[in-house]
């Protein structure tokens, strides 16, 4: 029997092509989505978790109160040592130097030489006790002894080849340091990630500049310090957050309890909260799961509409079942095996559009973070639930009303006249609100991160290159200087320690002339000289900063004179200024970005460090942008013969910055097309069968002159008033949900009424064309053939 | 075999009361070839749908096999119907996407009929009717005649004891009408089935044995061909 009711439903999906196509299309395409949004959403959500008894383990982190608070991950290594050996609620202590950037020489050869960037850490065996790592080779006790290393697999292979790594040397800032172990490669779903683990005793052979004050300074603290601990109990959290509260209370002054506070944050957070440098909002998560949900409900109800509307056309087939014996129970089976191997049919066309466009998808959207399909039978299981839930959500309820109708009526052709008239006016509004919703978020999120991008940052930050130097001798960065300044197409040039714009700028509170400590912090812009002019920065009053001056010279911005409330720009000329060190403010320069547009300006100071200065930015003259690099790279390595250069655009990496929200724009891009398709194809599927249905009508009516523009309107009428409902039902709620986003921005854009009228005009035009496709076709038709039978 | 007393249908809007059947009177006895007939509206058809169970009745009693219909279940009805009745339609109703083969087997499915014994009966009913050939052939590359034989074959699978007709001939030309009602003749006289069709032509009202002739909803003859 069921063999018989699979046969059948083939041949009936076969048969009714341009339905089965609008009904699996719609279903596959919303199904692929929410594969997609499964996949991403669960790799997400894997992060870190597959470490041993990950809700023990806490990072510290911690918040500084001024006048706004701000938030670092990062620790000191007072804090570790304390934590190590003082604490009851606390197994275990590990720490972590992480993102350190080194030259590596391998085997001390320097023609395999390798700039290593971000990815080395300095730690010790107790990190190793901690998370879960597999050690290939070697153990992680022999990283408790000075100059030794640990590699991972690919990174040993990318010096040793096949040869093994381990009692090999590299050199490293002119020390030896042996390799002891090799790791297995760690998995995508982790964020303590690093290729070369240098013994945590190395730090002072490697970097001999460290002030002793980094091991025993509590306040020192830094963004790279990684300091987690793991409690016998999670319950213990406030316990131990108080204990760190004491200790800072104990070694900075009770004064410093009004700035510094320290917090446990759940290794299961750390990857969400983006305040301490998540990398996934899990609000952008439920957004997604949100979408998904209703992409898979637009076409389910599609799904519903097109099956009820399309079966009356079988009306006669269900009567004469009836009489040749079939009892409501087996029809109702046929039904939803016909759902069953609709939705199966749907989902494999789902999965195997998944894989072909995830690589796309990866490249397009997560950039940098790919997702990665981790359990394949987790995915089966998603997948059964899928089919199990679709099946039983869209079969059901046509199955019901099909297999229950009277067999005299369904001989006669109307199992369902008008019956599912109402319900099926309402999902297709359903619909259209949330297509029309979607409209508007785009339109919005678009012109929101299109501002963003575009947005004058008070900097001329066009064809500004930036290449790393390193702690270098003044003498030598001289020597560059003079070099680059003879390339064609350099225009100007200046050592400093990152551009305006960047999300970590360093910052310290002040005391103005004769004035206490400031309640709020400035921010610095480290730079020599010639820092204003190479990124176009405007003087409004007094001079620029001079070089090497036996008082260090400030030049403050607009908003920082505002902050200290003077009156004119010279008040603040000449004035001391007690920050970074003891100096004088020399002059005022218009507001520029320091940070990202997600703050507004913040006072901000531009100062000279020289140990801070360890890029160059270049601003080139646009044209002949590639030559002007290569001779810059000629003259970079001449001048450091033994350094790897390296470099990228300022602009680029401004754009980083809105990474983010440039997802969130590609993300709601994809889903309202998504959507606006889907219901298209459910407009279509509906607006053929009613077609269908009122065939009879249609060719009564032109017998009696109708004109094709006529019919035409009495088809689409009905439609345009749903979309037209849609859209003052779907207005304000697009106004609300986009409110609440822009809040999350300082700078945003003005949300005007001709947006909601241009998705008005949208969602109109795209319900008109689609039902425009049936209905013309239906009103040209010859009413003789319409009205021959019956 | 069938007996109906008293027989009313009639439907009420509002005030109105309109009257299809009124007051009939019938009995048919094992073996019978009748024919009803009548103008359109005289409602032949409805008296057809009520003997097959498929309408009731207003008013009036009605025997079928011995069992009071018209006190019977829904459930008990169509169990008695779908044992003792075959139907023929005026537009066949074969459905579309199965063969003649499946189409033919479809009643054998819905009477829980094991797979071998399912086989040796549609192969008879395929001998039998001379349409081995055509098994594999879905309705839409069948001539209406074809059609409507496999209709029949169809509705004599499940071995009725009562065949019932509305208009078979209705969408055939002449000479395929003729082969249909040779047909009908041929089971009720070597196998006695019983037959009650409707028709709306004299000739083909002629193969029956009796003739009972509908107007508004009343017997107004019946006659013993």
């Amino acid at each position: 029997m069921i063999k018989n009711y699979l046969k059948l439903a083939w041949r009936s999906i076969i048969k009714r092509k341009f339905y089965s196509i609008l009904n699996i299309s719609g279903l596959a395409i919303a199904i692929g989505c929410g594969i997609l949004i499964y996949l991403y959403t669960s790799y997400q959500l894997s992060f870190d978790r597959y470490h041993k008894h990950p809700e023990n383990i806490f990072r510290v982190v911690y918040e500084l109160h001024f006048e706004r608070t701000e938030y670092d991950k990062g620790s000191s290594i007072a804090a570790y040592d304390a934590l190590r050996v003082d604490s009851t609620y606390v197994q275990q202590a590990a720490v972590s130097v992480n993102n350190q950037s080194f030259i590596v020489n391998v085997n001390g050869d320097v023609n395999k030489r390798f700039k290593e960037d971000q990815n080395i850490a300095f730690t010790n065996s107790a990190w190793f006790k901690m998370f879960s790592y597999n050690w290939l080779e070697g153990n992680a006790s022999q990283l408790d002894q000075p100059n030794t290393a640990a590699l991972t697999q690919t990174q040993a292979k990318k010096y040793f080849g096949d040869a093994d790594a381990v009692g090999h040397t590299l050199e490293i800032n002119g020390q030896r340091v042996k390799v002891i172990g090799v790791l297995a490669d760690a998995p995508y779903n982790t964020d303590l990630k690093s290729d070369i683990y240098l013994s945590f005793l190395s730090i002072k052979n490697l970097q001999p500049k460290i002030e002793p004050t980094f091991y025993t300074d509590w306040g020192y603290l830094n963004r790279t310090n990684s300091l987690f601990v793991s409690l016998t109990n999670p319950a213990q959290k406030a316990t131990v957050e108080q204990q760190l509260t004491t200790l800072t209370k104990q070694r900075l002054g009770a004064g410093a309890l009004n700035y510094y506070h320290f917090k446990l944050l759940p290794l299961s957070d750390m990857h969400f909260d983006m305040r301490y440098a998540g990398k996934v909002q899990k609000p952008l998560l439920v957004m997604l799961v949100i979408i998904g949900l209703l992409i898979i409900i637009i076409a389910g109800i599609n799904y519903i509409n097109l099956v009820i509307a399309g079966q009356t056309r079988r009306s006669v087939e269900i009567g004469t079942r009836k009489i040749l014996g079939g009892s409501t129970g087996q029809l109702f089976s046929q039904f939803m095996i016909e759902s069953l191997l609709n939705v199966l049919i749907a989902i494999v066309v789902a999965v195997v559009g998944v894989i072909l466009v995830l690589p796309t998808v990866n490249q397009l959207l997560f950039d940098g973070n790919p997702v990665h399909i981790l359990s394949y039978s987790q995915m089966v299981l998603f997948l059964a639930i899928i089919l199990v839930v679709i099946t039983i959500g869209t079969g059901i309820y046509p199955a019901l009303l099909l297999s229950r109708a009277n067999i005299f009526q369904a001989l006669k052709n109307n199992v369902l006249n008008v019956k599912a008239g109402v319900s099926r006016r309402a999902l297709v509004l359903l619909q259209n609100v949330v297509a029309q919703v979607l409209i508007i978020s785009t339109i919005i999120i678009v012109m929101q991160v299109r501002f963003l991008k575009n947005t004058d940052t008070g900097f001329d930050r066009k064809f500004v290159v930036m290449v790393p130097v390193g702690d270098v001798p003044q003498t030598q960065k001289d020597l560059l200087r003079q070099r680059l300044q003879s390339i064609p197409g350099v225009q100007s040039l200046t050592f400093c320690s990152k551009g305006p714009s960047s999300d970590s700028q360093r910052g310290a509170t002040m005391k103005f002339a004769d004035r206490g400590w400031e309640k709020w912090p400035a921010r610095f812009a480290i730079g020599d000289s010639a820092y204003m002019h190479t990124f176009g920065l405007h003087l409004l009053a007094g001079r620029n900063i001079r070089s090497n001056t036996p008082i260090p010279e400030y030049v403050a911005n607009q908003t920082m004179v505002k902050m200290l409330h003077l009156k004119s720009y010279d008040e603040i000329l000449g004035k001391k200024l007690e920050i970074d060190g003891k100096g004088i403010i020399v002059g005022v320069v218009k507001d520029f970005n320091v940070r990202s547009l997600l703050e507004p300006i913040e006072p901000s100071i531009i100062l000279e460090n020289q140990y801070l200065q360890q890029n160059v930015a270049i601003k080139l003259s646009g044209s002949k942008s590639e030559t002007a690099l290569a001779a810059i790279q000629k003259e970079y390595l001449h001048t450091f013969p033994d350094q790897v250069f390296s470099y990228h655009f300022i602009d680029d990496e401004i754009a980083d910055l809105y990474k983010t929200q440039s997802l969130q724009q590609k993300l709601i891009w994809m889903a309202s097309g998504i959507a606006v398709f889907i219901s298209s194809l459910g407009l279509l599927g509906l607006i053929s069968i009613i077609t269908l249905h009122r065939t009879k009508e249609i060719g009564i009516r032109k017998v009696l002159g109708a004109s094709v523009t006529q019919i035409s309107m009495l088809l689409s009428k009905d439609f345009l008033v749903i979309v037209l409902v849609a859209m003052f039902i779907s207005s304000p709620v697009a106004w609300w949900i986009m409110h609440k986003w822009l809040e999350g921005f300082a700078y945003r854009v003005e949300v005007q009424w001709w947006i909601f009228a241009v998705a008005g005009v949208l969602a109109i035009a795209i319900a008109f064309i689609t039902v425009s496709l049936q209905s013309v076709k239906a009103a040209l038709a010859n009413p003789v053939d319409s009205l021959r039978n019956e | 075999m069938l007996s109906l007393k008293n027989i009313s249908k009639y439907y009420k809007a509002g005030n109105l009361k309109t009257s299809i059947l009124n007051n009939i009177n019938l009995d048919v006895d094992a073996g019978e070839f009748v024919s009803i007939m009548g103008p359109s509206g005289s409602g032949k058809s409805t008296l057809l749908n009520i003997i097959g169970m498929l309408d009731e009745p207003t008013d009036g009693y009605h025997y079928f096999l011995n069992q009071p219909i018209h006190q019977l279940k829904e459930k008990q009805r169509q169990a008695l119907y779908k044992e003792n009745i075959g139907f023929v339609f005026q537009a066949y109703h074969l459905i579309d996407e199965l063969t003649v083969y499946e189409n033919i087997e479809t009643p054998l499915l819905y009477h829980n009929i094991k797979s071998d014994e399912r086989k040796a009966l549609v192969a008879d009913m395929l001998d039998r009717f001379q349409i081995v050939g055509k098994k594999d052939l879905f309705p839409s590359q069948l001539s209406g005649g074809q059609q409507q034989l496999v209709g029949i074959a169809r509705a004599l699978i499940v071995s009725p004891k009562l065949l019932l007709a509305d208009e078979p001939t209705g969408n055939l030309n002449s000479k395929q009408g003729d082969e249909i009602m040779e047909l009908f003749k041929k089971l009720n006289k070597e196998e006695g089935m019983t037959i009650i069709q409707v028709t709306h032509s004299e000739k083909n009202a002629e193969y029956g044995s009796r003739i009972i002739n509908l107007l508004d909803g009343t017997v107004e003859s019946s006659k013993n061909v």
